[in-house]
């Protein structure tokens, strides 16, 4: 019965496009079938897009992920690269995704445009999934995708798991959060409005960066992070050589000087670029620093800041 | 001898600009090549080879075909107004300014919203450099004022898109806008052939119909308003002719350097320097040279396509290097 209601939907739609959009052009006519075929579980996805390879990988069956973008094996940016070995990869070119002829293809919303549209113009099943800021954000991407594969349960399920493992965190709150800061090469910095904030408070810390009014990122002078003096400094992986002038800070003899009074963190990169429930895995990580900030904190008798 | 040579010139350019343009249809990532396209012709292709070859190749091929000859034109028409062997078509500012434009469609976020949101911003943002580049040259026909009042613009412009750069809150946003200035034509759909194609065609025509002032001003401004020529009104077809057609090009594609400079120096010589037959030539080299560079970029990249801008620039500077070297020498 419910594929006979499945197919009555898909000649419905058929027919209401039809109706609705009566030029004759071949382009519409593929476009009116495939938007229809979509009514149908998805069987060859298409991810052009980092945060959605990692959604994808997690929410659907591999068999039925085509082509994930090349940048989802790379494990310095990519939290489920090992995942992605095996998986054909592409490189956001319209031409090679068409002769993929996905029925679903997933993008972000600052994917290279002129191919989404291009490939919304070709009739194809483009989903842009935006940048996750918040957890609210992680949750209706993940439900926004998982309706896309027809996967609702298993996205509810996902956000289920999620909540109950965010909430343990949340938990584990201590009256006077540490204040911590976000400073990686270029001196750049994160504030409110971003993912990293995000976690950063979920942890129970106070981000510097946003107290001095820092939205999205932005760049932090060595001077104001020596006088606001943060209790921990987060500091990405190394990606520039050694003397570069993207490290000058912190080689930096104020730097080097301030770094001795205050407690450095280097974060795993991947667990924090894109909105997906990996991102509790970074949560947990600095919820054990503070643990461990607050036992060093008291063996000292050092009252906390 | 050379009025001997100049038919021959132009069959030449005509020639290689079309099997330029053959070789932009026919190469891309895919299998689909020169076989393909004779199914597609005699009507047997199947549907996703249609596609690709009409809806894909087809309007990149175009548009490289169309910018090319947008900017060997708008280099052939300064170079011979201004008579300044420095002049490119981004040098009244139109340029910058379209970049500046279709970044702040980016920075905004409008560009999300429709495909054309970035090249109408980026028309925009060239038109209204044209209101600013004719009030700074005011009704003065010095052409220092015109160069002077295009580097304004120019630099304004710059410095407005870094501070669009520098102030994007979302590194995702940076990102997308530093690729979109390198240049590219990767994508682009028939939309944008029929939103580009009206501006380029009117600007194309009031520059060709320049040619005969060009000529007369190689003589000397002064020759030149005595045979008949109001130097004011030149100006003003020229500075709207080239912000219509580069400022649409740009648009379109971001900024492709080098083109506009080098091809009018590449040909000046087989049209026996004579501006008026310049600017055709120019323009069918420019439009050759532009697909050529097209076609490299996608034989080039293994991956992740290179971006036109800056193959035309690596291959242009080391040219215009040598071609600074031969005049050299044959100057006294």
């Amino acid at each position: 019965m419910p594929a006979f209601f499945q197919w009555l939907d898909g000649v419905l739609c058929v027919a209401k496009k039809v109706v609705v959009q009566c030029s004759p052009s071949y382009l519409v006519l593929i476009g009116v079938l495939l938007s229809c075929t979509a009514q149908a579980k998805p069987q060859k996805v298409v991810s052009i897009n980092l945060c959605t390879d990692q959604l994808l990988l997690l929410l659907a069956d591999k068999p039925v992920i085509q082509s994930l973008s090349y940048l989802a094996s790379r494990d310095d940016i990519s939290a489920l690269a090992h995942e992605a070995v095996g998986i054909r990869k592409n490189h956001g070119l319209a031409e090679e995704i068409m002769l993929m002829q996905p029925d679903l293809i997933l993008a972000g919303t600052f994917t290279s445009r002129p191919t989404v549209f291009l490939l919304k113009r070709l009739g194809f099943n483009v989903i842009e999934v935006p940048v996750a800021r918040s957890f609210a954000d992680i949750r209706h991407n993940i439900a926004m995708i998982a309706k896309a594969l027809h996967e609702e349960q298993r996205g509810e399920q996902l956000i289920q798991a999620f909540d109950t493992r965010l909430a343990l965190a949340l938990a584990t709150q201590v009256p006077q959060p540490p204040v911590a800061v976000f400073y990686r090469e270029n001196s750049y910095t994160t504030g409110g409005d971003t993912l990293a904030h995000t976690i950063l408070e979920a942890a129970g810390f106070r981000n510097l960066a946003a107290e001095m009014g820092i939205s999205g990122s932005g760049h932090l002078p060595l001077e104001a992070l020596i006088t606001q003096h943060p209790d921990i400094i987060i500091s990405g992986r190394k990606r520039s050589p050694h003397g570069s002038v993207a490290t000058a800070a912190f080689q930096h003899p104020a730097f080097q000087a301030f770094k001795t009074q205050t407690t450095m963190v280097t974060i795993s990169d991947p667990l924090w670029i894109c909105g997906t429930p990996l991102v509790l895995d970074a949560v947990e990580n600095l919820l054990k620093v503070r643990l461990q900030l607050a036992a060093a904190q008291q063996t000292t008798g050092q009252p906390t800041p | 001898m050379i009025k001997m040579a100049r038919p021959g010139l132009f069959s030449i350019l005509f020639i290689s600009t079309l099997l330029a343009f053959l070789g932009s249809v026919v190469v891309g990532s895919s299998y689909v090549g020169g076989r393909e396209l004779l199914t597609v012709l005699s009507g047997t292709a199947d549907q996703t080879t249609r596609l690709i070859l009409l809806e894909i190749r087809l309007p990149r091929a175009l548009l490289g075909l169309m910018i090319g000859m947008t900017l060997g034109l708008g280099g052939a028409v300064l170079q011979g107004f201004l008579r300044n062997p420095l002049a490119e078509p981004g040098l009244i500012g139109v340029t910058s300014a379209a970049s500046l434009g279709a970044v702040l469609t980016i920075y905004s976020g409008l560009s999300a919203l429709f495909a054309l949101a970035l090249p109408i911003g980026g028309i925009t943002g060239a038109l209204l450099a044209v209101l600013l580049i004719q009030l700074l040259a005011g009704n003065n026909s010095s052409t220092l004022r015109l160069i002077l009042a295009g580097v304004a613009v120019t630099s304004f412009a710059s410095a407005l898109t870094s501070l669009v750069l520098n102030l994007a809150s979302n590194p995702f946003i940076a990102l997308e806008i530093m690729f979109w200035l390198m240049g590219s034509l990767a994508d682009r759909s028939f939309e944008h052939v029929w939103l580009s194609a009206p501006f380029m065609l009117l600007g194309w025509c009031l520059l060709l119909l320049q040619g005969k002032a060009l000529d007369a001003l190689t003589l000397g401004e002064e020759a030149a308003q005595s045979l008949g020529f109001n130097l004011n009104h030149i100006r003003s077809y020229i500075v709207i002719g080239i912000a219509l057609s580069v400022g649409a090009a740009t648009a379109v594609a971001g900024a492709i350097g080098f083109i506009g400079l080098v091809v009018p120096h590449l040909l000046r010589r087989w049209v026996a320097h004579k501006p008026s037959s310049l600017l055709l030539a120019s323009g069918l080299g420019g439009a050759c040279l532009t697909l050529l560079a097209d076609i490299a970029v996608r034989i080039l990249s293994t991956g992740t396509e290179l971006k036109l801008g800056v193959v035309t620039a690596l291959i242009g500077a080391p040219f215009f290097l040598l071609l600074i070297m031969k005049t050299q020498k044959e100057l006294p």
